[in-house]
């Protein structure tokens, strides 16, 4: 299953970039995020873990981020939530002719069953949890960018 | 409608890496075929007699993580690498999160071009930061070369000992 949301910052693409780009900044911007370890970088490759608060208590997930300044950010997790068998995922970047950026986001996303542990609803129904916390998530972003 | 024209850069065209090797080698099976053999880890213990244990931690169709056992250059002791790749048509990027110790950062890409219907061009390209002191300790510079001249002659060499490794085994095949 994949979702996709969309906004504009009304910021230049290196500075929206940045600011995702850039994990330490993360828990600032995201009220639900309480931690986050960047055990490896090198400029383009990049292993993180992030907890993060939901309902049922803290998650922790781990993963890779594939780091291609100013225009995309690929992501997977390697330990996704604890309902899913899979989440990966890209944020990219583009100049509007306006001015601003236009950040595009996109989940792909596996959900277990609910033998397996995973919720007693279906990827469809679950896709607009998803799109909630991704519109959520990326208009804490637009606001913290565009207050710089 | 936005104006970014600008392709996004790749693991051999990163910025991030000082120094690259590339390599590169004709299979003779079509690109499918040559594709799946660096693609299928669960067979590369079979297929490769330098590798002692391969044990796959994370593998969804595009994204791979394993641990890679074979037996050190040095001193032919086992020696256990974890890489990470990204699969996607035609490319296989990888890179280790804790390279050899010469090496600060480590990794680089496949690309497979069909040549015909059973013949491909395999090009390995390698990228690397040096570990400025250790490289130095392991590889210092003599009559022979840099230090940066010997990394780069010891990782080109590994990329061409790996193509001939995998030319012979599809070679076989055919």
């Amino acid at each position: 299953m994949q979702i996709t949301e969309t906004i504009t910052i009304d910021a230049p693409i290196e500075r929206a970039y940045a600011a995702f780009a850039d994990l330490d900044r993360w828990p600032a911007i995201l009220p639900d995020t309480v931690a986050v370890d960047v055990s490896y970088f090198d400029g383009y490759n990049q292993e993180f873990s992030m907890t993060v608060e939901r309902p049922g208590g803290e998650e922790t997930v781990r993963g890779f981020r594939y780091c291609r300044p100013p225009l995309e950010l690929e992501l997977v997790q390697t330990t996704p939530p604890p309902i899913m068998t899979r989440m990966s995922g890209l944020w990219s970047f583009a100049e509007l002719p306006e001015g601003g950026t236009e950040v595009n986001a996109t989940r792909r996303f596996s959900l277990k069953t609910p033998d397996q542990g995973g919720p007693a609803v279906t990827e469809e129904q679950f896709a607009t949890t998803l799109k909630t916390i991704l519109r959520t998530n990326l208009e804490l972003f637009k606001e913290a960018v565009e207050r710089e | 409608m936005t104006t970014t024209t600008t392709k996004p850069v790749s693991i051999d065209t990163s910025p991030a890496f000082s120094h690259r090797c590339v390599e590169n080698a004709t299979f003779s099976v079509g690109l499918e075929r040559a594709y799946e053999a660096l693609f299928d880890l669960t067979q590369w213990e079979r297929l490769l007699p330098h590798i002692l244990r391969l044990e796959i931690s994370y593998d969804d169709g595009q994204y791979q993580e394993f641990f890679m056992t074979v037996k050190s250059e040095a001193d032919g002791s086992p020696m256990t690498v974890r890489s990470v790749r990204n699969c996607t048509p035609g490319v296989i990027e990888f890179f280790q999160p804790h390279p050899p110790a010469f090496l600060l950062n480590h990794g680089g890409i496949w690309r497979f071009t069909a040549l015909g219907d059973d013949a491909t061009d395999v090009t390995i390209t390698h990228v690397w930061n040096l570990h400025p002191e250790r490289a130095s300790q392991i590889f210092p510079p003599d009559e022979d070369g840099s230090t940066e001249e010997k990394v780069a002659r010891t990782l080109a060499g590994h990329s061409r000992i790996t193509l001939r490794t995998w030319q012979d085994i599809l070679g076989s095949e055919a």
